[in-house]
Formats: structure tokens, sequence, C-alpha cells
């Protein structure tokens, strides 16, 4: 549901390593599945600890071995580090490869400082519009103030650091206020999957209730409400799940179905969602 | 748990129907069970006066309110049940309204009787439905003796029904019309993806003039039919007096089981799930296979429907 092209320069978010699966892995498996190599670039993660996240996602290093290469960043000099990505891209291109997929930890800018984060993110970007690569930044939000993180959003042209999933008909957003996710589009059995990750990482990110913010759904299937229920019903005594904005043909549905009285289940029509 | 019991009881008179309901509802309160009484206002009245104060502690609910289309009522009795699963046994005297029913909905109320004997089946339920024979018609009272395995006329002892029909027996029977053909002017498309399906309808929906809420519920419920019929198929959409109408038809595709979308969702997803939805939203839902293919028809209250 990923499909990105040469030139393209996304971001992905995460508090913990399940957050990178739903943007990552469908990047190596396109690659892979396409004519591109891709290259996994780590900072404080080992080697061995990214390339076990790999095969968690289905994905063989040892299948792709010179085609899927995870190696450690070597160097701190953004210059350095462009000036390795533009030669390991245009080699991709001599062995015949499209274009190189990067993916990399962004930790080191933290240590290095916002300059340099800037001067990278600038300098690959030239290099990605070149057409010979393209990338994924991974930003660890325990680590980078917030600040620096939306700063990085106006970098990642297009793009969203608070984007969870974005297919075809469903766009998944994080949101901080209230705490929880914004759902824009359509849901049905499709997009399921990637809905349930999101709740369940919403659910292990934010200690209280998590709100949903329902105000663009403009189709959800029994598929979809019953993911929203079983998040809901699997919340612990204290704790909500929080639909905000709720149209109210879905409000209807959830009622028919009766899950209007599910615990741990509070359905809000309207603007409710800022009369808290 | 106590197995289902399904009695009718045909009355023809008031005092006929209280000899079966009082000792019905008194039996049950006595032995703790809970009791549901769902009828017209005027036997709802004449119950009431009869057991004094022992109404207070009665479920009540006027019949046409209680389930205003067949999936409605089914779902609505297997709620009981599951509200009151403490009980290894709950009463209901349960009886529709036949008035006034179009052919149409007295075949499928007919079709619903007859089901539920397969549908309450795993409860412990005992209902009993009166025919009040001075109202029905004498074709409604036979088919209440083949859709009732027993008949019982003091609410305690019954004797069994001689012309009881198997319930696959008698719905196949009230299935066994074709749907009427599609009208010259409905508009129609094949379709491969489910997505195509609910746009289609939702489109279709609102130009016909359904408002935005009624043409996202039909599109739900058009959405869902298709999911268990399964894509590609061929959508149809028309008006008819005081509806719109959407057919699904899937070549090569049969629905085996009559009953499918009758029972509500559980905690467990089934697939009948999303046709049970369909039944909740839509006036009519109607299923056919036949040699060539399976069609599923919903329909929903056209755009000149009035609520006061």
């Amino acid at each position: 549901m990923l499909r990105m092209a040469p030139g393209e320069h996304r971001s992905v978010a995460f508090s913990d390593e399940a957050e990178l699966e739903p943007v990552l892995a469908p990047f190596v498996h396109e690659g892979l599945a396409g004519r591109d190599k891709v290259l996994y670039v780590t900072d404080v993660t080992h080697p061995a600890v990214a390339t076990g996240l790999l095969r968690g996602w289905g994905i063989d290093p040892d299948a792709h071995a010179g085609r899927l290469e995870v190696r450690t960043l070597g160097t701190s000099d953004p210059d350095v580090m462009v000036a390795q990505l533009t030669e390991t891209a245009y080699r991709a291109r001599d062995e015949g490869y499209r274009a190189l997929r990067f993916t990399g930890e962004m930790s080191w800018a933290v240590r290095e400082g916002t300059d340099s984060l800037t001067a990278f993110e600038t300098k690959v970007q030239a290099l990605f519009d070149s057409g010979v690569a393209m990338g994924v930044c991974q930003y660890d939000r325990r680590v980078f103030p917030p600040v620096t993180l939306s700063e990085l959003q106006r970098l990642h042209r297009g793009t969203d650091v608070n984007l969870e999933f974005d297919g075809a008909l469903l766009r998944i957003r994080r949101s901080v206020d209230p705490p929880g996710l914004e759902l824009d589009g359509e849901i049905d059995a499709n997009a399921v999957d990637e809905l349930t990750r999101a709740l369940a990482s919403a659910v292990r990110r934010e200690p209280g209730d998590v709100h949903v913010d329902m105000g663009r759904i403009s189709f959800i299937d029994l598929s979809g409400l019953r993911a929203l229920v079983d998040t809901a019903t699997s919340l612990k005594q204290g704790r909500s799940l929080v639909l905000d904005r709720v149209p109210e043909h879905v409000a209807q549905l959830i009622g028919l179905i009766g899950w209007d009285k599910a615990p741990g289940l509070r359905v809000r029509g309207g603007d409710a969602r800022w009369s808290r | 748990m106590e197995q289902m019991i399904h009695q009718a009881s045909l009355y023809g008179s008031d005092q006929e129907f209280l000899e079966m309901a009082v000792p019905f509802v008194r039996d049950g309160l006595a032995n703790g069970e809970p009791v549901l009484v769902t009828t017209t206002s005027g036997n709802l009245e004449l119950l009431g006066e009869a057991l004094g104060e022992d109404a207070t502690r009665v479920d009540h609910a006027e019949t046409a309110y209680y389930g205003r289309r067949t999936a409605q009522r089914a779902t609505a009795f297997t709620r009981y049940w599951r509200r009151n699963s403490g009980h290894r046994r709950v009463r209901i005297l349960a009886e529709p309204v036949w008035q006034g029913k179009s052919t149409r909905d007295v075949l499928a109320w007919k079709r619903m009787e007859s089901g539920l004997n397969v549908l309450l089946d795993d409860t412990g339920i005992w209902m009993i439905c009166p025919y009040d024979t001075r109202a029905v018609g004498a074709g409604i009272a036979e088919d209440a003796l083949r859709t009732h395995p027993s008949v019982s006329a003091d609410g305690r002892t019954a004797r069994p029904s001689a012309t009881y029909a198997d319930p696959l027996d008698f719905i196949g029977r009230c299935d066994a019309a074709p749907l009427a053909a599609p009208p010259a002017g409905s508009v129609s498309a094949p379709l491969d993806e489910i997505n195509d399906v609910r746009r289609f309808v939702a489109a279709e929906a609102r130009r016909r003039g359904l408002t935005e809420e009624s043409a996202s519920l039909l599109a739900v419920a058009a959405h869902e039919a298709a999911r268990y019929l399964g894509t590609p198929l061929t959508a149809g959409m028309w008006e008819d007096f005081g509806a719109v109408v959407c057919d699904l038809r899937r070549p090569g595709k049969a629905i085996s089981d009559p009953l499918a979308g009758f029972r509500p969702p559980g905690p467990i997803e089934r697939a009948e799930d999303g046709l049970w939805l369909a039944r909740q939203v839509c006036d009519h839902v109607d299923v056919r296979s036949d040699a060539t293919g399976c069609t599923i028809r919903l329909q929903t209250a056209g755009p000149r429907l009035q609520t006061g």
C-alpha cells in the first residue's frame, strides 16, 4: 500500500520498533519485488537487530544477499554520508537496478545537532531529485525533541511525521491533542489490519484514553467497526477508546449492532471532540 | 438449559386469549423465569388487568415496535435470551401484527415464524404465539399450524401439530417464486471491486434523492451483502413505489442457508454478520439462488418517505 517512486523522500516517526513495520515492511518488499536495491543503515541499533526486524516482517536478508544490505553508519559527517549514498546509488544503477531504496536511523543527528541534520536532509534530497534513489528517514520520538520533529515535517516533502499509514483509500495519522488517531477516508476489510495495528500502537503509546477522530470517515464497514470495538473491549478498566465526531449513519450502525454499550467504548457525534 | 418450545395458540375471544396467556405468564413468574409479552396494545391492556399486581414484573413491548421487520424481530428475541443468559428458561408471548400487512409481508412473517424453530433452537426460550382467528385469515391460521411444532390452548399443556412442516421445506416454499425482473429504466453495472459496489450504490441512491444518511446506510448494506456474495458481480438499481431497490447478482454462486443474516453478531466474527447488518438496515432483503447464480435484492424506503 506504500508505493514509492524514485525521487520520493519520506520519514517515519516511531516510539517503538513495531511502528516501523507499516512503513518499512512495504518499502522493502516493494523494492525487492520490483527492480530496486535496498540499503538499511542503522545508528544505535545493532545491524543484527535490524536484520531480525526484517525477518519478522517476512523478509529474509540472506535470500537477498547482494541486493538487500544492512550496515552501520560509519560517520557523523553529513557530506560523507551523502557521498556514500550517492556512490551506492550509482553503483546500483550500473548493476542494472532501477534505483536505490534507502532507509536509515537518524538518531545520530541528536548528537550532531540540528544544523548537521538540516544539511543532510537537504543534500540527500538533491540526490533523490536526480532520480537514482528514494528514502525513508527514521526518527525515534523518544530521542528527538518535538520541535525538531515538526521542523523535519517541512524538510520531508509532502510527508508528515505523524502519518502512520497512507493507503489508497485510508490515511491514518497520530494526534497529540486529544491523544490518539485521526482517520481519513474509507475503512473496509482491506484496511482493517492497518487500522488494528495503528490502534494497538496508540494504546501502547498513550497512558489514558485513546481518541479516534472519525470526522473524515466517509465509509466504514462491519469489519472496521469490529476492529474499533475489539480494541475498546481489550482496554484495562478505567481506560476508554473514545470515538469523536462520529458521522450520524455510523453512530446508527454502532447502535443497531449494540456496540454502543460495549465496555471501554465511547461514541460521540458532531463536534463533541472539543468539549471534554 | 431447557429445550426450546415454540407453540401456536389459536383463540377466538378475549376470554380464550386470557385462558392461555394468564397461566403462561403466572407460571413463569412463579418459577422466577423472565417473561416477555409482545402483543397488540389491546391484548396488553387485557392481560395487564387480568394479572393485577403481577403485571409489574412482566417485560412488555407493543408488538408493532418490537422488531419492525422479521430480521429485527428474530434479533430482538435472541437478544432477550442473551440478556437473561443466567436463566435456564425464558418465556415469551409473541403475537405479530397480521392485519393490514401486504402479501409480501405476510409471507415474510410466516417464513420467520418457521425460521424461529431453527434460529432459537439453541436457546431455552418457551414461546407461545397467539393467533386471533377473528382477525387473521384462514390461510394465516393454517400456516400457524405448519410453522409451530405444537399447539397450546391453556398455556401449560400442548398437543403436537399434525401439519407441522420442516422449517427448511416451509421456507423453501416461501422462496419458490422467482424475484420479479428489474423494470425497464433500471441502471446496472458489472463491478469487479468491492469498493466500486458501495460507490455505485451510494451515487445511485443520492441521484434518486435519498438523504446522505439513507444513501450511506444503503451503501453499507450493499457492501456487506456483496462481501457475503463475493465479487465480481453485477449491481442494478431502480425505484419502485415507495422504495429504492438494489440487486446484486453473482453468476455461479449459491447461498445455501436461507436463514443467513437472521442471527445477530456475537463476540466471534462470522461470515453472515454482514448480511445481518444489511437485513437490519433494509426494509426487505431477498436472496435467491438458481442454476446460473445468486441474487441478493435489497430494498429501502424511497426519497418521498415522510416521517412526521
